[in-house]
């Protein structure tokens, strides 16, 4: 009946120290787009007048989708009334210029806060619902808050007419011109890819992704899952309205049609494209996008069907997106990496 | 305010088309446990082929019938291109979300490069009127609640007596109970998933001689049909038809009390309140939680 | 030996079915108690309802003779930890990474401490990694950047084990966490053990091989049909008659 145990070891400290932690993984990629970035701004962006506004398109899509990564392909939470942050952070410069007295820089943090604010209550008003249902309500509050901005609330807003005459930034002496705003926007974009890829591999980017899995395994470890739910969906709101506060500076008007709904799903789109393995995937989508914008007249052209179809090709047939496919060519031996970069 | 009867026939003609759309939902949610987001691409894609072939000079009711086959051809493509592939690799909700919404937005943007982007109106299958009780009303309404009754119960007679129906019912969710049961589960999901897609292009096909349509309306019908399966739930196959009409004759009295451009709030908050107040739908729905 | 957890009169219905009856537990200071029973007896339910998992349908749970209460994650806070019987693991995340969400209940107790955390992550990487390699070259578990969704069932109990584990907890449950972990792992398990109760914890052991629970365990309790059949030594337990008509006789 009994049997002998032999402690093998009983102290931990017995252990001989092997090598400890993980390797850091997320420099690389950062020194790799910080050059690329670099490269593009005085490569490209500064050659002609509307490389600007590509390269300013490019800035408002990644922070869109960078945005979306976390509660989406992080936690799993389909958020889909990003085109309202995108607004929130668009409107807070427009309305803050034109209407009121604040100092122009603080419209970022408001705008910042607005969308936090308005992704918080969605969130606890949701708090329950996952996958469809949750993809239909937010994608409704979408709807709900172009009508807004676009109808009801014209007296603010504009309405369809939206709001011109945004002066130019200006900080600490310095004028925030449209070459100034591309170089802030790509800075962003780099320092959020940049801290979002180190926070998918800390403490709470753990605890989105095991909440993700399973909730119970996430609260019995001792994660406040309604906060950090919450946490990532304001989180990501706030990046996204930084989106529009670049493009409403750079503009120096908005227009009301800019924030429907249907932004959503091309930003849905570029994670995918890019690869959801890590952030930079999210700024990779975005690349491609306005390459493709570029190579195709793109509202009239085919430009968003191949685009679509090409997402819908990569859902179907590998789950990783672009960066999974190099991977898998890089290293085809090393099958975990696949399993890391499914969803 | 008094509401014109006239009005009421309007909403009922309303209500039929979403109720065929919530019903085309309900099909691919029994049988393939998604909610097939594209339906509202179908019948968009359905109502701008009839519109274009009717304007080209074909007799309508070849139209009618090629939209209708355009939609069961599109729904059974989903089932076998996108459905069926993504279980097969272990299925993730998330991907099936994502997939889906990817699917919509192709369709609609195929729908625009084929049929253009501009909103079109299609001939009426009958042209003609009635006066009914001191209004005018086109015969074209009148078929549209007649065909669209009779299709909803049609699918409810053959989901409940049917034999595929009975299978579909059997199969639910649960693919290895009725592989065990020895149904053909692919078959009867495929043909379940073909009437889904026809009767979204029923819906399309019977409302692009009312309002034009454009290679975008995919998205605001595919949301209006969930809706009416929200409020009506899934607890029998009648339960979308209830769901549309009511939905519909919801937004009749809100629209009247607030204006029309309240109808996007009004949207939302139906939602919500089904959801918060009672999650199974009003004619009981499974509202997946955590 | 003072009661460190104590469950009080727990009854648990599922609409008509009873799971469990009337069940009185305790778990002493730095004792390890072994909880037998057939399938179906309701072990995991217990479990269930100490972590806060699952409503009992009466009953209370206390710890250190305060009741506790809430949600799982509060309780885990409070220093109750456990693994499920079914492994509950992220398949994307490595094990070391699984792992160190225990670490939460630590680091992440109150919304000050979560922004906290959000707001070092950016900057520094401050998670105690090499305190999580320690707990799990302990307990048999290596190779720790191996993504869960490749590793064995053995492992991934071992990593459920190891999550468990790293939130430093005054009581912790594991259910049945001894299938498809090899010899190395259960003896690394059982040393683990040994080392809480040397720290004064408590341990609450579910398995159905009774020769592994029968080595470490201080005290057994046996339930059958919703209630206690028979708790005591290890020895007396073996021994009596009522243990091998009521488990053994039944398994
Ligand atoms: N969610 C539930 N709904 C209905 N009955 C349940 C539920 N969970 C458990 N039960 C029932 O409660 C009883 C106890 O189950 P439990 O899983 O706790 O047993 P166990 O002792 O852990 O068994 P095993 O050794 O097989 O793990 C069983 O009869 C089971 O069928
Ligand atoms: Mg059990």
């Amino acid at each position: 009946m009994t049997i002998t145990v032999t402690p093998a070891r009983t102290d931990r400290m017995e252990v001989p120290p092997r090598s400890r932690g993980r390797r850091d993984t997320t420099l690389l990629p950062a020194v790799f787009f910080l050059v690329a970035f670099v490269a593009l701004y005085f490569g490209w962006a500064l050659a002609e007048s509307y490389h600007l506004d590509i390269a300013m398109t490019f800035t408002m899509f990644s922070l869109l989708a960078l945005g979306m990564y976390t509660p989406l392909f992080l936690g799993g939470q389909i958020d889909l009334a990003y085109n309202a942050y995108l607004a929130a952070g668009a409107y807070a410069v427009a309305i803050i210029a034109n209407r009121t007295d604040i100092p122009l820089v603080l419209a970022i943090p408001i705008g910042a806060a607005v969308a936090a604010t308005m992704a918080l209550v969605l969130g606890l008003v949701t708090s329950h619902l996952t996958g469809f249902h949750l993809a239909l309500v937010t994608l409704l509050a979408g709807t709900a808050a172009y009508r807004w901005i676009s109808s009801t609330g014209a007296g603010l807003t504009g309405g369809a007419s939206g709001i011109g005459g945004i002066p130019r930034l200006d900080l600490l002496g310095i004028e925030f011109g449209r070459e100034q705003l591309v170089a802030a926007g790509l800075i962003a974009v780099w320092l959020v890819a940049f801290a979002l890829s180190r926070f998918r591999r800390s403490l709470p980017g753990l605890a989105v992704r095991l909440n993700r899995a399973s909730t119970p395994a996430a609260e019995v470890s001792g994660i406040p899952t309604t906060s950090i739910r919450l946490v990532s969906l304001a989180m990501g709101a706030a990046i996204g309205s930084l989106g529009g506060v670049f493009v409403a500076l750079m503009n120096q008007f908005i227009l009301a049609d800019s924030y429907a709904p249907e932004i959503v799903f091309l930003a849905l789109f570029l994670p995918l494209l890019g690869g959801i393995s890590t952030p930079w995937g999210a700024v990779i989508g975005a690349g491609l996008l306005c390459f493709l914008n570029e190579a195709s007249a793109f509202i009239e052209g085919p430009g968003p069907l191949v685009f679509g179809g090409a997402s819908l090709a990569i859902l179907i047939l590998l789950p990783g997106g672009l960066i999974g496919v190099v991977a898998l060519g890089w290293s085809a031996a090393r099958s975990r990496m696949r399993k890391e970069d499914k969803l | 305010m008094a509401i014109e009867w006239i009005d009421a026939v309007t909403a009922l003609r309303v209500g039929i088309v979403y109720a065929l759309l919530a019903l085309a939902y309900f099909l691919f949610a029994r049988t393939t446990d998604t909610i097939n987001f594209a339906v509202g691409g179908y019948a968009m894609a359905a109502a701008m082929l009839y519109a274009t072939l009717t304007g080209g000079g074909t007799s309508p009711l070849v139209a009618f019938v090629v939209a209708v086959g355009l939609g069961a051809v599109l729904g059974g493509m989903t089932e076998t291109f996108v459905i069926r592939p993504i279980a097969s690799k272990g299925r993730d909700e998330f991907v099936v979300v994502l997939a889906i919404t990817a699917l919509l937005f192709v369709i609609q943007q195929l729908a625009g490069f084929v049929f253009g982007r501009r909103a079109i109106i299609g001939e009426p299958l009958t042209a003609g009127r009635v006066e009914l009780a001191g209004y005018e009303v086109s015969f074209q309404n009148l078929l549209t609640i007649a065909v669209g009754f009779v299709a909803a119960v049609v699918v409810g007679l053959w989901i409940g007596r049917g034999r595929s129906g009975r299978m579909m019912r059997a199969i639910g969710d649960n693919e290895q109970a009725g592989l065990t049961l020895g149904i053909p589960v692919r078959r009867v999901r495929l043909i379940a998933a073909s009437v889904g897609g026809l009767l979204a292009g029923l819906a399309g096909a019977l409302t692009a001689p009312q309002a034009g349509n454009s290679f975008h309306s995919g998205v605001s019908l595919s949301i209006v049909g969930f809706i009416a399966l929200v409020i009506g739930g899934m607890g029998s196959a009648y339960a979308p038809l209830i769901g549309g009409v009511l939905l519909s004759f919801l937004e009749l009295g809100t629209s009247l009390i607030f204006g029309s451009t309240s109808r996007d709030y009004f949207l939302l908050a139906a939602v919500l309140l089904v959801f918060i107040a009672r999650p199974e739908g009003l004619f009981s729905l499974k509202v997946r939680t955590t | 030996m003072s009661a460190l957890l104590r469950c009080a009169d727990i009854g648990k219905n599922y609409g008509g079915v009873t799971a469990l009856k009337r069940i009185d537990l305790t778990v002493g200071v730095g004792e390890i108690v072994g909880l037998v029973g057939a399938n179906g007896a309701g072990k995991s339910t217990l479990i269930d309802i100490i972590s806060g998992n699952t409503e009992p349908s009466r009953g209370a749970v206390m710890l250190r003779d305060r009741e506790v209460k809430g949600r799982p994650a509060r309780r885990a806070r409070a220093g109750i930890s456990r693994t499920f019987q079914h492994p509950q693991i992220s398949e994307v995340l490595t094990l070391r990474e699984n792992v160190a969400c225990g670490l939460a209940s630590t680091r992440m107790r109150s919304p000050l401490h979560v922004l906290r955390e959000l707001a070092l992550s950016a900057l520094i990487d401050t998670t105690p990694w090499a305190e999580v390699d320690r707990l799990c070259e302990s307990i048999g578990l290596t190779d720790l950047d191996r993504v869960a969704g490749t590793v064995s069932f053995g492992d991934l109990r071992l990593a459920e084990v190891g999550r468990a584990l790293v939130q430093q907890p005054d009581v912790v449950m594991l259910d049945e966490p001894f299938p498809g972990v090899d010899d190395e792992g259960v003896m690394g398990v059982l040393a683990a053990l040994r080392t809480l109760r040397g720290q004064g914890k408590g341990v609450l052991l579910v398995d159905h091989n009774v020769d592994i629970v029968a080595s470490i365990a201080d005290r057994l309790v046996l339930i059958a049909d919703g209630e206690v059949a028979i708790e005591g030594p290890v020895d007396e337990c073996l021994a009596s008659s009522v243990f091998r008509e009521r488990y053994i006789g039944v398994a």
